[in-house]
């Protein structure tokens, strides 16, 4: 222990003799922890991370398509849908809606006419939150929904929760589907996660490219810091030629300098991870659903820097203490 | 205290190999202050490094005390060096970014002397070379003197068997030289081995005798 502090003791008063050195060492930890955990970021919460919903990989979206079905309007819909006929014209709206159409007091018992001048008055029952249609960048649009009983459409899609994966889920959707219905057809069941991908699909491009950006800028971090680092650690060789010359194990001299490595390594992380937070709001405003102080995120980026920190001090660590003393003295 | 035999040392070069020292044979008793003089590149610092353990890439036989570092393994001569040397270098050596009171602490932390400890006997010995004002300096604060007396008194505050002390005196001048060498010599009447290397003539009749060193040989003594 009183070795460890005198060693923290000594690393830290090192830096602050060296201020010019000291900036450059964490300043470029602190770059490369703050670039990848932003990258990484945007990376997570756009390609890796799971839809907001449990088990979201059990989602499905089944595809029917009404309008391959035979016979009259009535004969085509199935024993669900004539059910929801028998109900009062009723819609509900987005908030969006709502508020363009009734800023002030509200759309809740409100009427209105979709589809043109003939159509019925509806009453507004509800107001759902806004939801992306298309992509996810776009604005937020003003959507009224029906009762499909109540304003027929041949194509829909319904979602449902299932227990099993998609191989299983499929068969047994169409089965349930065609027990209702055999003449209903259904066109395609695919993963609501497949499905919403589409929609994310320009994020996806660029996560995609930032990705592969994140991973160079890592590589590049990294030879970096190890650059940095072993330079300081290549400096100390006539000092490594002292210390053993006056006694001290290769150990010893080891721990020492790992010690001043993880030294100069942990304002970087501090910096960085504040920079890589920072990053991460200002990149949160244009990319939804990313946290900007994801732990995971966070955590990984800087365990491999100071991975790469622990290799820098280890090797070139290790070479110096390697030589007979009077080799490292002479070094200048 | 100290027996060499046959002690030789060479590099390889392109055309074969270049003896830095060439059958080193000799005896230093306990208490002894031996010099060990010659022109440069005659191989006197060579010597000194593998009597101090800093050199380990030698051939030959190095009893000291009885004991065969010839046949050790490195951290067993760290040990032996640890145990009965102290070493004190022409251009000091001192660790840059400690203090005075820190440099000094450094090769009794290396023996695993407790901090209670230590810091009696760095107290006692910042006392003894009347530097206690001078604790808390780097050595760049230090003038040449001062730090060559800063590393005489690191190098025997583990109070070493033998002081081997390469031209101590070399970046100093003249009366700073006189102080360390009046130093030394006062170490040895207390009992400390002394071996020097000095170009010196003045300085090397500090010593009981002179080995005098050409080419790698013992041409005199």
């Amino acid at each position: 222990m009183d070795a460890l502090v005198r060693h923290v003791r000594f690393a830290l008063r090192s830096m602050w003799r060296a201020p010019a050195f000291t900036v450059v060492a964490v300043g470029t930890l602190a770059l490369g922890i703050g670039a990848n955990t932003a990258i990484f970021s945007v990376v997570d919460g756009v390609l890796l991370r799971d839809l907001p919903y449990d088990e979201p990989e059990a989602l499905v979206t089944a595809w029917l398509d009404l309008s391959r079905r035979e016979g009259p309007l009535r004969e085509r819909l199935s024993y669900p849908d004539f059910l929801d006929f028998r109900a009062e014209p009723v819609a509900l709206v987005s908030r969006e809606f709502g508020e363009r159409v009734w800023p002030d007091d509200g759309a809740l018992g409100r009427r209105l006419r979709w589809g043109g001048p003939e159509a019925e008055f509806r009453t507004v029952v509800g107001a759902v939150e806004d939801v992306k249609n298309q992509v996810l960048m776009e604005a937020d649009k003003p959507f009224v929904y029906l009762s499909l009983g109540q304003q027929y459409r041949a194509m829909t899609h319904v979602v449902a929760k299932a227990t099993r994966g998609m191989a299983t889920v499929a068969p047994a959707l169409r089965a349930s589907i065609l027990a209702v219905d055999p003449s209903l057809s259904l066109a395609s069941v695919v993963s609501l996660q497949s499905f919403t991908s589409l929609g994310i699909l320009p994020q996806g491009l660029a996560a995609g490219i930032a990705s592969s950006l994140g991973l160079l800028a890592l590589l590049l971090s990294g030879i970096g810091v190890y650059g940095v680092v072993a330079l300081a650690v290549t400096q100390r060789t006539k000092e490594i030629g002292i210390r053993m010359a006056l006694g001290a194990r290769r150990g010893s001299v080891l721990r020492m300098i790992v010690g001043g490595g993880i030294g100069l390594a942990l304002p970087g992380v501090v910096f960085g991870g504040a920079a890589g937070i920072g990053l991460g709001y200002v990149m949160r405003s244009f990319l939804l659903g990313l946290s900007p102080t994801d732990p995971v995120t966070l955590a990984v980026v800087s365990a491999t820097l100071l991975l790469v920190v622990l290799l820098a001090s280890l090797i070139p660590g290790r070479q110096a203490s390697a030589v007979e003393p009077v080799v490292a003295l002479r070094t200048q | 205290m100290i027996t060499l035999r046959n002690i030789e040392k060479s590099f390889k070069t392109g055309a074969g190999e270049t003896f830095v020292l060439r059958r080193v044979n000799n005896e230093v008793q306990k208490g002894e202050f031996v010099t060990i003089m010659g022109p440069s590149g005659a191989g006197k610092s060579t010597l000194l490094s593998i009597l101090g353990m800093l050199d380990g890439d030698w051939r030959g036989e190095y009893y000291l005390f009885g004991e065969p570092v010839h046949a050790m393994k490195p951290r067993a001569r760290i040990e032996l060096n640890k145990k009965y040397i102290g070493f004190v270098f022409q251009q000091y050596h001192l660790l840059d970014d400690l203090t005075v009171y820190e440099n000094l602490e450094i090769p009794l932390s290396y023996r695993n002397v407790k901090r209670k400890e230590r810091q009696a006997i760095v107290g006692d010995s910042l006392d003894r070379f009347q530097i206690v004002g001078k604790k808390d300096l780097y050595p760049s604060q230090l003038s040449g003197g001062q730090q060559q007396l800063v590393a005489v008194a690191r190098a025997i505050i583990a109070e070493p068997a033998m002081i081997l002390a390469d031209e101590p005196t070399g970046s100093l001048h003249s009366s700073q030289g006189r102080m360390i060498l009046d130093l030394l010599k006062q170490l040895n009447r207390e009992g400390t081995t002394i071996i020097q290397v000095t170009h010196n003539e003045e300085y090397a009749a500090f010593g009981d005798r002179i080995i005098q060193l050409r080419d790698g040989w013992i041409v005199d003594e």
